[in-house]
């Protein structure tokens, strides 16, 4: 019996815990907690259940073409060469009908990880500029809006902080765990945290100041905060003298939002809204974390944007305690420049979709961008967090389904369950009904890799080595290390784009023949391969340098911290910061809606199918106030419909005194892998909280053109639980 | 954050940088020499989180 160990990157969710692999003849036997004290507690449930995910009887190990109707869940197994043979032939026949603009990309880099920007290199050398990811509701598009601010996306140093500010995030033991680790950490060594959030949440149970504001307000809130601050003059006047333009135009539209409007708007107390700024403000170092709360809001970018504004009006940017700018790491190729976003003509990026209409994470931003970041940062594109170059989700599923303004023939999805990732699902339903080729690399059968073509086995982290970069939001490298072989047609994702560039002809711009060779180049810059770098450590974190914009300045167009913003000015948006209600509640749908919610044993639409993590949460759950559910004749456990004026899901009711009234929480992402043979697409349409938002324009973020899934109208009735619904 | 003057600033950037630099010995594998040293005096004993032990309560 052959044993190996070695450290992993956890890729069961995105926050990408270091852990420790054990294996036994090359399948994974073990995951447990690192070895370095430091780290230990970076574990959870869900990096646990790794072996049975990666040795699981119905992971996908063949490469399949579809035989049956699309959706049909009917399939014949082929050889990878096939596969790729046939899936090349086919997507030129699309390309040449309708340009490479007809071919769409959706990925998730939590998932697949090992892409190393090969597939925006394949398309940029093909010249389709539409590529998306969830990243566009979570963190990527944070990260492209807080470049408008201050031109990169900072990341709180929790260790030196002396306040957390948690903006409906609700980081848990098992959830974004190292997250809650460092919050523990900080509050042990007397560090104050301000929660904000409807419900009474795990951290606001023991938060120093909880608001519990309405759902979707997050802006208005923020704007109340810089009312108190500017009123009392708790901003950091020099900092903001040197190295801030657009104050006085800040100053009169935060003076739009007096406290009493701020609580009107939000529904917390104007006294507790003002304690929260203050201690904020006088914090020595404070920290608002990155929330995909915010993200995901019809305000969102105004919201993002009051976050940057805050961090840097208190002087909390870049410096001890507060939220540093890391820029590229200097010993590694960043992917940013894998990519060769210079390749993708200005033609090609102006037909990415979003550009006119949305255009803050697209490359219509990028491109005003590049001349301050390649002066600050040392190279023209930042692709942090994935988030800055992307297509709008809702215009390219709309492309697809109805051709407009061009269509799109071709979808590819890796490792992302697109069916139920954006709004809309019916539409990209009918997008994905449209397509002349759709193709998904997944571990399991998902809903999205039914309607597909073929189907490709991907790779775990288990069974590839990797370095992690945490996709230029920080410095650090982590070593993960090949312990498992993956299936013998599996591919990982890198190499799935590589073996269809060299059939396109791009052999020369992808010399590196396998995902290791990627990781040899990479580490070149710093004179070393990936052997070298697995001898010295399994973590690098380049000493932090703060205040560099004192040197540099920052990677704006003006070169300071921009309150007005000019990119949105010159885009013809409102520079400032403002607040836009969400659709409104009314007799017929009388509660506010918050969905998008992740739980703890799954990450996203994922691990339905494992049994250990399914019996932590064996259906999906809709959270009532008890006042509520008793004016709605409920009682806990009864099975709900959730009613939207766009659709319907439905779920368990979990009456929970915690809950705000009048809202109602609903999580993400729930389909039933055990219902594969007798609901449509396994369930994917009874539960999914994507069905939910509309993405018209109206309930779209003007700037980004992202959906409200915080705070929407809906109502619930009884229901029956489908049969076909059970544990895994 | 306000009350911090410029002493302050520089003191803490100093001390960041000293345990940056200490953290960073900590994650390699060494065991002796200067490295090995720091982790002995530094690390605190080994305390494995339980898995089951930290399960959160119900959702």
């Amino acid at each position: 019996m052959t044993t190996k160990s070695g450290y992993s990157i956890c890729s069961i969710c995105d926050i990408g815990c270091q852990v420790r692999t054990e294996s036994e003849d090359g399948r994974v036997t073990r995951v447990i907690a690192h070895d370095n004290p430091l780290l230990a507690k970076n574990i959870c449930f869900k990096g646990v259940a790794a072996p049975s995910i990666h040795n699981a009887p119905d992971r996908l190990r063949v490469p399949l073409k579809r035989v049956g109707e699309r959706g049909e869940n009917r399939w014949q197994e082929i050889s990878y060469e096939q596969a790729m043979d046939e899936i090349a032939e086919r997507l030129k026949k699309v390309v040449a009908e309708y340009g490479a603009e007809g071919m769409a990309v959706s990925t998730s880099g939590w998932n697949t990880q090992t892409t190393q920007a090969a597939d925006r290199r394949f398309m940029n050398l093909l010249g389709a500029p539409n590529w998306i990811s969830g990243v566009s509701l979570c963190a990527g598009n944070t990260a492209a809006i807080n470049r408008l601010t201050y031109g990169w996306f900072p990341m709180g140093d929790f260790q030196n902080t002396n306040c957390i500010v948690l903006f409906g995030h609700n980081p848990k033991k098992h959830s974004w765990t190292p997250i809650y680790n460092m919050i523990e950490a900080a509050r042990a060594r007397g560090a104050k945290v301000i929660v904000l959030d409807p419900r009474v949440s795990e951290q606001a149970e023991v938060a120093d100041v909880h608001l519990r504001l309405r759902s979707g307000t997050d802006a208005a809130m923020c704007l109340g905060w810089l009312k108190v601050i500017f009123d009392e003059g708790l901003y950091d006047k020099k900092f903001v003298a040197k190295w801030c333009t657009g104050f006085d135009e800040l100053k009169a539209r935060v003076d739009e939002y007096p406290l009493e409007r701020v609580s009107a708007i939000t529904g917390v107390d104007q006294a507790l809204i003002a304690e929260a700024a203050r201690l904020y403000a006088t914090a020595d170092g404070a920290i608002i974390p990155w929330t995909p709360i915010t993200d995901m809001q019809i305000s969102s970018t105004s919201a993002i944007r009051l976050h940057s504004i805050l961090r840097a009006v208190t002087g909390n940017l870049d410096v001890v305690g507060g939220e540093t700018l890391g820029g590229f790491n200097p010993d590694i190729i960043s992917e940013s420049e894998l990519a060769l976003h210079d390749h993708l003509s200005d033609e090609q990026k102006a037909k990415q979709l979003g550009y006119e209409k949305h255009p803050a994470y697209t490359y219509r931003v990028a491109e005003m961008l590049k001349p301050p970041t390649e002066k600050v940062w040392g190279y023209p594109y930042a692709d942090i967090v994935m988030g800055c170059h992307m297509a709008n989700p809702s215009e390219v599923f709309r492309a697809m389904a109805h051709g407009d303004p061009y269509p799109i023939k071709a979808f590819f999805a890796l490792g992302n369950n697109a069916l139920m990732s954006y709004p809309n699902q019916h539409q990209i339903h009918k997008a994905m009904l449209n397509q002349d080729l759709i193709v998904a690399h997944e571990l399991f059968m998902t809903p999205t890799a039914m309607m597909a073509d073929y189907v490709l086995p991907g790779d775990a982290f288990s069974e590839r080595n990797h370095i992690a970069d945490t996709w230029n939001w920080t410095t650090r490298l982590g070593l993960s290390q090949k312990v498992a072989d993956a299936p013998e047609q599996a591919s990982n994702s890198y190499q799935f784009w590589r073996d269809l560039a060299v059939r396109f002809g791009f052999e020369e711009w992808f010399p590196w023949s396998t995902h290791d060779e990627v990781l040899d180049y990479r580490l070149s810059r710093s004179g070393r391969s990936f052997a070298d770098f697995e001898a010295q450590g399994f973590m690098e974190i380049p000493p932090a340098k703060y205040r560099k914009y004192r040197k540099t300045g920052f990677a704006t167009p003006s070169g300071k911290v921009e309150l007005s913003s000019s990119v949105l000015g010159d885009l013809g948006f409102d520079p400032l910061p403002y607040f836009r209600p969400g659709p409104a509640t009314s007799e017929d749908f009388p509660y506010l809606v918050f969905n998008g919610v992740r739980e703890d044993p799954f990450f996203q639409t994922g691990q339905r199918n494992i049994k250990e993590l399914r019996d932590r949460c064996p259906v999906p759950r809709i959270f009532m106030h008890p006042d509520d559910a008793k004016g709605e004749n409920l009682t806990d456990g009864e099975w709900i419909e959730l009613q939207t004026a766009y659709g319907a899901v439905s779920a368990e009711l979990s009456v929970q005194p915690n809950m705000k009234v009048g809202h109602l929480r609903v999580p993400h992402g729930w389909w039933y892998p055990e219902a594969t043979e007798t609901e449509t697409l396994a369930g994917a349409f009874l539960s999914s909280d994507a069905v939910l938002c509309s993405d018209d324009d109206e309930f779209l973020d003007r700037e980004q053109g992202i959906p409200h899934f915080k705070g929407f109208p809906g109502r619930v009735v009884k229901t029956t639980k489908p049969e076909a619904i059970g544990a895994a | 954050m306000t009350q911090r003057s410029e002493v302050k600033q520089r003191y803490l950037e100093t001390k960041a940088h000293l345990l940056g630099w200490l953290a960073s010995k900590l994650f390699t594998y060494r065991t002796t020499g200067v490295d090995g040293f720091v982790k002995r005096i530094l690390l605190p004993k080994k305390d494995k989180a339980t898995v089951e032990e930290t399960s959160n309560r119900k959702l």
